[in-house]
């Protein structure tokens, strides 16, 4: 019998970003709750945050925009 | 009423003429022309994909594609299908109306997977990857 195929599907560009985005925001986490965060990693997180509601657009002004 | 044509399967219906006549001669009289239209009602064969229709995050599942007549008979015949899953595409090779391959997703979502050959109604199953 003929090997079987694999039908698999391919992680988009933007599939991979938040995918790295989320790995980004878990590792501060943890971070914050080993008490170690910094301020500079409290900016990171939030810009982070920030760039994925953006992307998503549900940020209110996105919002009142369309 | 449905009749197989070929490959394809067509509604039948008779639709009376609004202006042609013709003479009925058992009834001694002109009554309308009945034209008789056809409409694709679809094609003799189906595919149908069978199996789970959930599974995780890179978990193989393993599905089965079958070749049926348009009633749902299996069709002992062996043809190339192209399966495809949001712009993925694999072919397989169906022997004796049958062929099997696996599905695999690196992200979670809904998942709805095509079986499609030609002269062919294509076969349809939607997949959950869970997390």
């Amino acid at each position: 019998m003929s090997k079987k195929p694999v039908l698999r599907i391919e992680k988009t560009e933007i599939e991979t970003q938040i995918e790295q985005q989320k790995a980004v925001l878990k590792a501060l986490d943890e971070k914050a709750k080993g008490g170690e965060i910094t301020l500079k990693d409290v900016y990171a997180q939030n810009k982070l945050i920030i760039e994925m509601l953006q992307e998503k657009g549900i940020t209110r002004a996105e919002k009142a925009r369309s | 009423m449905l009749e197989q044509i070929g490959d394809a399967i067509y509604q039948v219906e008779e639709v009376e003429s609004a202006g042609l006549v013709v003479f009925d001669e058992k009834a001694g009289k002109y009554k309308p022309f009945v034209h008789v239209v056809r409409t694709h009602h679809c094609f003799a064969r189906k595919l149908v994909i069978e199996g789970n229709t959930s599974t995780t995050i890179n978990t193989p599942l393993t599905l089965t594609v079958r070749l049926l007549d348009w009633e749902g008979n299996p069709l002992d015949e062996s043809l190339e299908a192209r399966i495809a899953a949001r712009g993925n595409t694999v072919t397989l090779q169906l022997e004796n109306g049958v062929g099997e391959l696996d599905f695999v997703s690196p992200i979670a979502g809904t998942f709805k997977i095509e079986a499609q050959a030609d002269r062919c109604d294509e076969g349809l199953l939607e997949v959950v990857v869970n997390e």
